[in-house]
């Protein structure tokens, strides 16, 4: 998939029309943090355009991009430790209005690290337990018990909520 | 809660649209930017360029004199013909020497940067180590100090290689090098060891990339990922790049060598020791994988 000829204003609009959305998701639900998954959304497309990589075809383009924002997320994760994290505020203020559907995302965006990702790889962007395996470094079992226990967990909290 | 219900929760998470087009614009405004190719890398390719046009025109001199036969001097009179002395060149020494006299400084072009295509590079690869046979899983090294497994031993202790950067595993630290995606291609530690080197030429030095895997201890799995053969090469080229753009040396060479080992101590020139992820298709039960990428300068 070649996109040499197009204009790097056509190329971004693309990029962002096409991903931002999911690339937000995944890093919002991983950082906590609206302000971070903001930046950490433009640093995974500012690699993209750094690198210009060539992709065999759209879904090696997403999931190339899904991958580098895991690991820009890393990145913020580990900064974390030296600096102050974004107010919650921010942060509740991106997730949806619908009450029963912020209920939800509320609990999703309160699980461990761990759950919260294979999740929302799941869920929001279809894949796999392979895809997710290959997508975060870990065994396909490893990513269905995470999987089982992180809707298990969600569930208690649920219940715990009404 | 169903399925469905978190599906919907989670897709009902978007990026504001006014920060699309704010995020749209910052992108714009850094592309060009970003994409400049650095000076260095402008008169490298000017040189190589230069050279190959040099080569050619003594290549096409050597031919053109080697089917028109030079007449000797007492026919021509000498005048208007060759210096008096010289001989006729024949067409090899024309080349190899030009070769080597026009080269100086400028060897960069004639080198090969990767040698995926031949197995023999000319002049970089001082030595080829296949370290590891994959025939067993029992000289998996637990460090990267353990990697080296030159075939004289001695050679390597005659040279007291100085580890000036490491990576940490799982850290992110030092020079370690998470292949998810090659987001990790270099580190601000090892960004910081190649600036030291940044104009000077009087000391060896190269940098080693070992692709290893390694067993992820606390069971997180943050920092590492499988690697696919051509990612790997994807990543090397990222490294290879940054290296360009930051230690402002006349070449950056990388060997990249299917499962083996090259080990390429040479002045003024990075080297590189790679192991390509195929290698660890001779160790399946090995969890994970990560780049250590170490450079070491040669104690004067």
């Amino acid at each position: 998939m070649k996109e040499t000829s197009a204009r790097p204003a056509d190329r971004i609009e693309r990029l962002v029309n096409a991903y931002a959305d999911d690339l937000y998701r995944i890093c919002l639900f991983r950082l906590q943090s609206a302000p971070d998954a903001e930046d950490a959304v433009q640093d995974t497309f500012l690699k993209l355009i750094e690198k210009r990589p060539v992709f065999r075809s759209e879904e090696h383009e997403k999931a190339w991009l899904i991958r580098v924002a895991l690991n820009v997320c890393a990145d913020r994760l580990r900064e974390r430790t030296r600096h102050p994290q974004a107010e919650l505020s921010e942060t509740l203020a991106a997730l949806p209005e619908d009450p029963a559907l912020r209920d939800l995302a509320e609990a999703l965006l309160a699980l461990p690290e761990a759950y919260r990702t294979v999740l929302t790889l799941h869920y929001a962007e279809g894949y796999t337990t392979k895809e997710i395996a290959r997508a975060i470094g870990k065994s396909a079992s490893a990513v269905k018990m995470r999987l089982q226990k992180g809707r298990d967990l969600l569930k208690d909290a649920l219940t715990k909520g009404e | 809660m169903n399925d469905q219900n978190v599906k919907d929760a989670l897709m009902s998470v978007r990026l504001d649209e006014e920060k699309k087009e704010a995020m749209k614009g910052a992108l714009l405004a850094a592309a060009p930017v970003r994409q400049r190719m650095p000076v260095r890398r402008v008169l490298t390719a000017a040189a190589a360029f230069l050279l190959i046009i040099g080569l050619g025109f003594a290549g096409y001199k050597a031919l053109t004199k080697d089917v028109t036969p030079t007449l000797p001097p007492e026919n021509t009179g000498a005048v208007g013909g060759q210096v008096e002395g010289t001989e006729p060149d024949k067409p090899e020494e024309t080349t190899a020497g030009t070769a080597e006299t026009e080269a100086p400084g400028t060897e960069a072009p004639t080198e090969p940067s990767l040698v995926n295509e031949v197995n023999q590079p000319v002049s970089v690869v001082t030595e080829q180590n296949p370290v590891f046979s994959g025939e067993t899983g029992t000289d998996i090294p637990t460090n990267v100090g353990n990697l080296w497994n030159i075939t004289d031993p001695n050679e390597l202790e005659s040279i007291h290689w100085r580890e000036l950067v490491r990576g940490e595993p799982g850290t992110g630290s030092g020079s370690y090098l998470a292949p998810k995606a090659g987001t990790h291609a270099y580190s601000t530690g090892l960004t910081r060891a190649l600036e030291q080197y940044a104009g000077r030429d009087d000391v060896n030095y190269y940098v080693r990339i070992d692709v290893i895997r390694y067993t992820d201890p606390d069971g997180t799995g943050t920092d590492c990922n499988t690697l696919p053969p051509d990612e790997s090469l994807r990543l090397y080229e990222e490294i290879r790049e940054r290296m360009y753009e930051t230690a402002a040396l006349e070449e950056v060479s990388f060997v990249i060598e299917q499962t083996a080992l090259w080990y390429v101590p040479q002045s003024t020139t990075f080297g590189a020791m790679v192991y390509d992820a195929s290698f660890f298709e001779h160790f399946p039960d090995l969890p994970d994988c990560g780049f250590f990428v170490s450079l070491y300068d040669e104690l004067s």
